[in-house]
């Protein structure tokens, strides 16, 4: 009888290709047989990716995994543990489009009449560049027609093929980082694939060419994917294709028409497109991709997202075969392509450009300066990274340092441990590319979810439980040390290089842990090897350590929670497990106060204490974060500098006594939970500020006077959505003129857009028709968007205070007079008792 | 003279106010005593109490819409124009009012 696990599927976008992958992986080194069902459905064999993936299985469907053979208990083991574990997906949504908002045309864009093809928005931003029509033909067109050498010969071309294009495939990712790396991670997996190959295989030894049997294959496999319910798994079809071109093209398939040489901004235009074609061709010149019927969670649109690439897709056939070449504008946000823009058209767009440039040096200036609350306490912004190109980016993105390096990758899923070269190589490469910003290097975390086949771990009742982190180091002390050598190693000249252990557990661990530190050091001393002793810290992760902070501080030169176990421990429910992982509460105040209890230990021992767990890159917790009295948090992904920003917009004591109110009193704490307690957004700044004046506006007409003032605010970080804040203008712009008379015009919304009361003010040189009562063109703009949270009363008053202002001329000419932007702030605030 | 009146534009977010003010600038030049109540987005606000009404000469609709609570001024005299008007021309307003 086979070992039956029964699971319900609990990941947002059902199980896809790398949780397939996961599967797999543990298939393949399995003696055992293993296959995968949806409930009452066929089975597929669990090693190929692609098999698995087409059986269509979606959020909330039954599914089990069969394992019958030699090995069987312990493969069912960890395969229980792998869904458990979630296969590791975060359940963090990326705010993308998910679900297919309509296309739009922008008001702006209808008032001047002009003329748009529209396509399912799908990656965000505008971009202007010429159209490039790329032609999309079926594979089995494209491969020579020559006759089979036999099957023995064709096969030996197959097979050495396959050598080629999966060494290529790992050169790239090793070049490649994000997205781009995880996607050619999935083509290596897929490339092995038992299935497709067991078809190639078949058509070879029908007497098919090897070229032919990889076509025919692949196009066989597309159509099975592209049959599934799930456009998750439809979508996979173009990677099955993104696998044949690699195959092929190591056979000498000639694909150059595929992604073409661009001489200059180029909008793609295609009826499919592959993540491949995109890789291909000069990122820096691709302006957009205006596409056919391609799902909005392809890898192709994933990857237009990570390179800030807009593109629609599902645009009109007739769009898509008219292949006349012109310039063109694509927004992405609205969902439209305009050929031919006109020059007023283009005067419009250059608005957004302007406004994009203001908003980057805005938000590098918060990344250049270390992490500040509005009141001055320094609150350092790390990042998590586990390679050198992460660390890049995040230090680019802002980042104040590496906050948590993970280091497993060097060992999971291996058959051997790496050498110490290997070590050394990857660490100096991590801390050349911190630049002199510390890095926290996290010695291996193994065990539990993380297997490591050449440690031969036991099997466990309860991995999470059992043997794991810097339990496993006493008995694998000298992986340990060449691992610590390694740090050290790349340490030597660099400051600012810290070495931390992970699910320490007692003092005693620690103290070893550090010996081992100093060891390696003196031993390196001796070699002659020159460096500064390396800080030494623990992770929190056991509710036994961070309850007893006091415990370590002999031993532990800093601290950083991983809040993701502690969670889980404190409350005793698995994450991973969709029916329990809901009582993992990290706003919870039991929670909150032991985190508070190890913070101000720290504190009174002189420590420094972080946190790189999930709930620190959460960008609502960040007043609780600020109030917790950590010194740092380290987050994941790149965007340090906007974190920085919403950082310098809140009070660290107002966040301290709001925190500490909510664990004092709980039951002050209303229905909302502990965030609620914070408000939305911190503060947003004042309703009037000097960045937010614009004395020499450059408008020459209303449409652009609006959006000239919408990118004010959005270039001074006010909104983050300036084309649905303009839209809620124009919107409220078709009820009735806002233009008052007297050269003003007050155009404003309530609108979700903002986080706080927020005005622009432009001084217009060129008057602007504003269908004004009096019939006078406007000379000032005053544009008012308010939170749709926030109650209308305040805004309604500010208008009708404005108002009457108008009226008197003495006021007119006050604003009139005003010299420069600071002074009309000081004015319009004095005046409007703002 | 004493006047009273009331204003209401259709949004009630700006020409309201600015019908209001724009009167009460206008009258207090002239020597006048004025209140005026804005019937806008806010709802009522410096309602106009029976006293005042009783007490006054003359009362004035600076509106582009229906006056609320229009039953107060029954018996008086009103002086009905469009809120533009009041913007515009106050004075003129104020001279029909006293004519």
């Amino acid at each position: 009888m086979p070992t039956t696990l029964k699971f319900a599927c609990n990941l947002r976008h059902g199980l896809h290709a790398r949780p397939a992958s996961l599967i797999a992986q543990i298939a393949e080194k399995s003696k055992s047989r293993v296959s995968v069902r949806k409930t009452g459905a066929d089975e597929a064999d669990a090693r190929s990716v692609l098999s698995v993936i087409a059986l269509d299985i979606q959020p909330g469907n039954p599914w089990e995994i069969s394992v019958e053979g030699g090995d069987e208990a312990a493969v069912a083991k960890q395969l229980e543990t792998l869904v458990h574990s979630h296969f590791g997906e975060t359940t963090s949504d990326d705010g993308e489009f998910v679900d297919a908002v309509p296309a739009r045309v922008p008001a702006a864009l209808q008032r001047m009449g002009v003329e748009v093809v529209s396509g399912t928005p799908a990656s965000r931003g505008i971009g202007r560049g010429k159209l490039v029509f790329v032609r999309a033909r079926a594979l089995s067109e494209r491969v020579p027609d020559r006759k089979s050498e036999g099957v023995e010969a064709e096969r030996a071309r197959l097979k050495s093929a396959l050598d080629v294009a999966g060494e290529d495939i790992e050169t790239r990712m090793r070049r490649a980082s994000g997205t781009a790396a995880d996607l050619l991670a999935a083509h290596r997996i897929m490339l092995d694939d038992s299935q497709l190959l067991a078809l190639v295989e078949q058509k070879i030894a029908g007497g098919m060419t090897a070229e032919c049997a990889v076509a025919h294959a692949a196009e066989a496999f597309g159509e099975k994917l592209r049959a599934a319910a799930s456009a998750l798994i439809r979508e996979r079809a173009a990677d099955v294709q993104d696998l044949a071109v690699q195959i092929l093209s190591a056979m000498g398939v000639e694909f150059s028409e595929d992604a073409p040489t661009l001489d200059g901004p180029s909008i793609l235009v295609s009826e499919s497109m592959t993540p491949g074609q995109l890789l291909k061709v000069d990122a820096t010149k691709v302006a957009g991709l205006v596409l056919g019927e391609i799902g909005l969670t392809s890898h192709v649109i994933i990857l237009a997202r990570s390179m800030g690439v807009p593109a629609i897709v599902a645009a009109p056939e007739a769009f898509l075969k008219s292949s006349k070449s012109a310039p063109a504008l694509i927004d992405g946000t609205f969902g439209f392509v305009a050929a031919n823009p006109s020059a007023a058209v283009i005067r419009l767009y250059d608005f957004d450009v302007r406004a994009q440039t203001r908003r980057k040096e805005f938000l590098a200036s918060f990344g250049r300066a270390p992490g500040k609350s509005r009141d001055g306490a320094t609150f350092e912004v790390g990042a998590n990274a586990s390679s050198a190109a992460d660390v890049e980016r995040a230090i680019s993105g802002g980042a104040d340092g590496i906050g948590l390096f993970r280091t497993e990758f060097l060992y999971l899923g291996r058959a051997h441990a790496p050498t110490e070269e290997e070590l050394v190589r990857t660490f100096s490469a991590v801390v050349k590319a911190a630049a002199g910003k510390p890095v926290i290097f996290r010695t291996f975390d193994i065990g539990a979810d993380k297997p490591a086949p050449f440690l031969h771990l036991a099997g466990e009742e309860n991995p999470f439980l059992g043997a794991r982190g810097a339990r496993l180091y006493k008995k694998h002390a000298t992986l340990l040390r060449t691992q610590i050598r390694s740090i050290a190693k790349a340490a030597a000249g660099a400051r600012n290089v810290k070495i931390m252990a992970p699910m320490v557990t007692n003092a005693a661990e620690m103290k070893w842990f550090r010996e081992q530190v100093r060891a390696a050091e003196k031993n390196l001393a001796n070699g002659g090897l020159k460096a500064e002793p390396l800080q030494v810290g623990m992770m929190l992760e056991i509710p036994a350590a961070a309850a007893n902070v006091r415990a370590f501080v002999e031993h532990a030169d800093f601290f950083s929670l991983g809040t993701n176990d502690l969670g889980q421990y404190w409350f005793a429910a698995d994450r991973g497990n969709a029916g329990v992982a809901a009582i993992v509460d990290e706003m919870d105040i039991s929670f909150l106060e032991l985190i508070r209890k190890a913070a101000r230990d720290a504190k009174e021992a002189g420590k420094w204490m972080g946190m790189c767990g999930e709930m620190a890159s959460r960008a609502a917790n960040l007043p609780v974060l600020l109030g917790l009295g950590l010194d740092e948090i380290s987050i994941a992904g790149a965007s340090g500098a906007e974190v920085k920003y919403a950082l310098a917009r809140l009070d660290r004591e107002e966040c301290r006594r709001k925190l500490d109110e909510a664990i004092e009193k709980p039951e002050s704490v209303g229905e909302g939970g502990v965030l609620s307690v914070f408000g939305r957004g911190g503060a947003g700044g004042p309703p009037i500020a000097d960045e937010l004046i614009q004395l020499t506006c450059e408008a020459t007409t209303k449409e652009e006077a609006i959006r000239e003032m919408v990118g004010i605010l959005f270039g001074a970080g006010r909104t983050d959505r300036p084309g649905e804040l303009e839209e809620d203008v124009w919107a409220r712009e078709a009820t009735y003129s806002t233009g008052l008379g007297f050269g003003f015009a007050v155009p404003h919304c309530r609108t979700k857009a903002v986080d706080s009361v927020s005005v622009a003010v432009g001084r217009m040189p060129n008057a602007i028709e504003w269908g004004s009562n009096d019939g006078l063109p406007v000379r000032h703009a005053l544009l008012l968007a308010v939170p749709e949270a926030i109650d209308a009363k305040a805004h309604l008053q500010v208008l009708a205070r404005l108002a009457r202002k108008l009226v008197h001329e003495e006021f007119r000419g006050a604003v009139e007079k005003a010299g420069d932007s600071k002074a009309l702030a000081a004015l319009l605030k004095a005046e409007l008792e703002l | 003279m004493k006047i009273v009146g009331v204003t209401a534009c259709p949004t009630g977010i700006a020409h309201t106010y600015m019908a209001a003010e724009n009167l009460e600038k206008a009258a207090k030049a002239a020597g006048h005593q004025i209140k005026m109540e804005t019937q806008g987005a806010m709802g009522i606000e410096n309602e106009l109490t029976a006293a005042d009404v009783k007490n006054a000469d003359v009362v004035i609709f600076a509106v582009d819409i229906e006056v609320e609570k229009k039953e107060r001024f029954e018996g008086k005299k009103v002086i009905k124009v469009g809120v533009t008007e009041a913007i515009k021309n106050p004075n003129g307003v104020l001279a029909r009012a006293s004519g």
